[in-house]
């Protein structure tokens, strides 16, 4: 398996001008071209995203959403999708704005905060393939890397809410450590029986074994509990409705994220909507079969002819990826604007009570299942 | 344990109840869509809907109209508003002219009652940012032709209920048709003053005003009195007043007592004192109020050493003159004046000042500078003496017999004290 590290190693170790025992230089440049359409995508997400939240949010609540701004001249569609110049805007208004930090804060940890959040969902990127072969790198750990990763992000978070020097985001701050930490571990269960059944914790071989047999979510009513814990379990961990105790706008004016502003808020905003953005595209890939096409992917579920599959291949595999995350996420904002936020004693239930002894259940029936019938 | 699966199971259908009512909402947005893109698109005008039918006439009123053509100048309407918001300006038609006979004319000889117009309706304004909506100038209309959009009118005007200027002079509805030709014509044949040519002239004066360059001095004011005016182009001013710099008292450190002390001093100059004897009546001013420290003492005491100005002096950037009643000549003048936009306004007051000081006496005829008596501080003896001041000069009599009459008059008001006396002998001299 080739991921786009490894090309571009070989690709510049093999030009002829470059010379040898150049590693230093190959081994920085990589790191940059590598780096830059992370950020990119990370900087694209949240902007379509943002949009989408708003106009998926106004529609709910027969609102229209941003309408007015645009963007070269173009505002968009007349009657419903207009103003998509409004993040444009938004994100220029946020980097123009002063940057304030409160006076008792700890002006170091108040300012790596958010950088540690965003990185821990930057560095998790590296391992989340959207394609065949279209991956950073491609570890035979993956899943492992991503869990233990993106759980890095619950420090950043801890900093920030402990150096505003702020009783909202002090608890706002715990309230999150307390969330994420718990919800690990139901994410984490969920996620081993896929790898049980797989044998392997690499993405790819993930996806190749749906290829070969079925999408998780329709393998056994055991992985499509779990694609369920797993979901309900990510969008606890990035922390949105009705699992955002830790943002909770009532109680605690913004949370952790309270005292920031300008620049190092939009860091945070970032490092969320790219959160959303690996728990959407981790259940596409170990659940719905990432890349593959839907209709080949039933197809091959209701085990029909080879010949009927279409519209596959690396490209299409994007295509299809991408829309799967992107209902997922539609999902997400669904979830949001519908119910209510959760108490954090009933989030602890949740977590506790329900999650985990289902998930735990679920191991030992899908190893059942496996046994009976696989 | 059950209790634990039911929890479970009720939790999924109540979720999916909301998921449900939500995916409703947006599945049907072209139908459920609350939001009016207000600028782009309007409500269409209910044509059956609280305020806008008979029976709630007198719940909502939606804006005045009125059908000029009907309107005979009766200025019933004028007389009956309370806040003075309409403003109706007529020529008598001469007898043998029938209205709407002269080439060009807009204008109808007959209301649609039948009844003939006998006035040319020059100017008929109202301000509709001054109307309070109070319905009292329909009613004495008798032509009916001054009423509120809606209610049982609704077919004779569509409701129209976008007020939004972006200037307040916006919401001065003009609704006469007249031409100005016309009112030139018929004012000739009528061998009156022509009013609208007057505006115009007046107009071109406003521009030229403004549009002539600032003086440098302007820019300082000396922060005594607001400025109520923003800046305008003003020719320097000659001073009409004695006038006297009085920063020194900007020393004391109290509020109300620089105020008092000030307030004092500026009525000693008006009244024409000396530099001594405006230290003097502040001081019992400050006394009276219980405000004189010896600190203030000193400071005031300051005062005897500053010269006064006194008026036909040194030219001068005079003090803005925000409340100062202005010269007022003809009626309609005033009249218009009201209805300019206020800055314009003030800088159109000045060329007028300037003749005024030096020939009070006939400099021009029916035109007198009135400011001499702003010093009087009573204000009903004030408009009394230049009532008697403006009508004797335009009757062609010298200051001196104004100031007799003036005498006369304020002693039978009981007001004619030291100081009006003194301002009175400033008048004669
Ligand atoms: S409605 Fe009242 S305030 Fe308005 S113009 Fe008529 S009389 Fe004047
Ligand atoms: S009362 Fe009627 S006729 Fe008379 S001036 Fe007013 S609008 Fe014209």
């Amino acid at each position: 398996m080739t991921s786009f590290t490894d090309s571009l190693i070989e690709l510049l170790g093999g030009l002829a001008w470059v010379p040898e025992n150049a590693a230093g230089i190959i081994f920085v440049t990589v790191s940059v071209l590598v780096a830059l359409p992370v950020f990119l995508f990370m900087t694209l997400n949240a902007m379509v995203a943002v949009y989408m939240e708003r106009k998926v949010s106004a529609f709910m609540q027969d609102r229209l959403g941003p309408m007015e701004v645009g963007i070269f001249g173009f505002k968009g569609g007349k009657r419903f999708w207009g103003g998509i110049g409004q993040t444009v805007a938004d994100a220029v208004k946020l980097l123009g704005k002063e940057d304030t930090i409160p006076g008792e804060a700890d002006r170091a940890l108040f300012i790596i905060g958010p950088f540690i959040l965003f990185g821990a969902a930057f560095a998790t990127f590296i391992g989340i393939p959207i394609g065949y072969g279209l991956v950073i790198s491609d570890f035979n750990i993956g899943i492992f890397f991503v869990i233990a990763i993106s759980s890095i992000g619950v420090i950043g978070v801890i900093l920030a809410g402990w150096a505003s020097n702020n009783k909202w985001s002090l608890y706002g701050a715990m309230r999150s450590a307390a969330q994420m930490i718990s919800y690990e571990l139901p994410v984490g269960m969920s996620l081993l029986l896929v790898v049980m059944v797989v044998g392997s914790l690499q993405f790819h071989d993930i996806v190749m074994w749906q290829e070969q047999h079925r999408w998780f979510l329709f393998h056994s009513p055991f992985t499509a509990l779990a694609f369920l814990i797993f979901f309900a379990s990510g969008v606890a961990e990035v922390n949105r409705t009705p699992f955002d105790i830790p943002e909770a706008e009532s109680e605690l004016v913004a949370g952790y994220m309270t005292e920031y502003s300008g620049f190092r808020w939009s860091i945070f905003f970032l490092s969320e909507y790219a959160n959303m953005a690996i728990i959407a595209l981790m259940s596409a890939i170990i659940f719905l079969g990432g890349w593959l096409s839907p209709l080949g992917g039933l197809f091959r579920t209701f085990n029909l002819e080879q010949s009927w599959y279409f519209l596959e291949g690396p490209w299409w595999g994007v295509f299809w990826i991408s829309i799967k995350a992107i209902a997922l996420i539609f999902v997400m904002m669904w979830v949001r604007w519908t119910w209510p936020r959760l108490r954090p004693d009933q989030l602890m239930y949740v977590a506790w009570k329900v999650f985990i002894p289902f998930a735990l259940a679920n191991i030992f029936f899908v190893g059942i299942w496996e046994l009976l019938l696989g | 344990m059950s209790g634990y699966f039911r929890n479970i199971g009720e939790t999924f259908t109540s979720l999916w109840d909301g998921m449900r009512v939500t995916w409703g909402h947006f599945s049907n947005k072209e139908r459920l869509n609350a939001t009016l893109q207000y600028p782009h698109e309007k409500w269409p005008i209910p044509e059956r809907h609280i305020g806008f039918v008979e029976k709630d006439y007198n719940v909502i009123r939606s804006r005045l109209h009125v059908d000029i053509d009907d309107c005979i100048g009766c200025l019933q309407c004028e007389r009956a508003c309370p806040v003075d918001c309409i403003k109706i300006e007529t020529i008598k038609v001469p007898k043998d002219v029938e209205l709407g006979s002269t080439p060009g004319s807009s204008q109808t000889s007959t209301t649609s009652n039948g009844t003939n117009k006998r006035l040319l309706v020059g100017r008929f304004t109202i301000d509709m940012a001054e109307c309070c909506y109070c319905n009292l100038c329909v009613y004495p209309c008798p032509e009916e032709c001054i009423y509120m959009v809606g209610g049982p009118n609704m077919d004779k005007h569509p409701i129209d209920y976008e007020f939004a200027v972006r200037d307040r002079n916006g919401l001065v509805y003009e609704f006469d048709t007249a031409t100005d030709e016309e009112v030139t014509q018929i004012a000739q044949l009528a061998g009156v003053a022509d009013h609208r040519a007057q505006r115009t002239e007046r107009l071109e004066q406003m521009r030229q005003a403004v549009l002539a360059p600032v003086p440098a001095a302007e820019a300082v004011t000396n922060g005594e009195e607001p400025v109520a005016a923003p800046p305008v182009a003003k020719p320097k001013k000659v001073i009409t007043e004695p006038k006297m710099d009085l920063a020194v008292l900007g020393a004391i450190g109290d509020r109300v007592t620089r105020g008092l002390a000030k307030k004092a001093a500026m009525k000693a100059v008006r009244a024409g004192r000396t530099s001594t004897e405006v230290a003097e009546q502040v001081k019992a001013a400050l006394e009276e109020g219980g405000k004189l420290t010896p600190e203030v003492a000193d400071i005031v005491a300051g005062l005897a050493k500053i010269d006064i100005q006194q008026p036909g002096g040194a030219e001068e950037v005079a003090v803005a003159e925000a409340g100062v009643e202005e010269v007022a000549g003809a009626d309609t003048e005033a009249e218009a004046k009201r209805a300019a936009p206020e800055p314009v306004a003030d800088a159109d007051a000045t060329p007028k000042k300037e003749t005024a000081p030096a020939a009070s006496g006939d400099g021009g005829k029916g035109k007198v500078d009135l400011t001499i008596l702003n010093g009087i501080g009573d204000r009903l003896a004030r408009g009394k003496a230049k009532a008697i001041l403006s009508k004797v000069t335009r009757q062609g009599g010298t200051p001196k017999d104004a100031a007799e009459q003036i005498r006369t008059a304020l002693t039978e008001l009981g007001k004619l004290d030291d100081e009006v006396e003194a301002i009175l002998a400033r008048l004669e001299g």
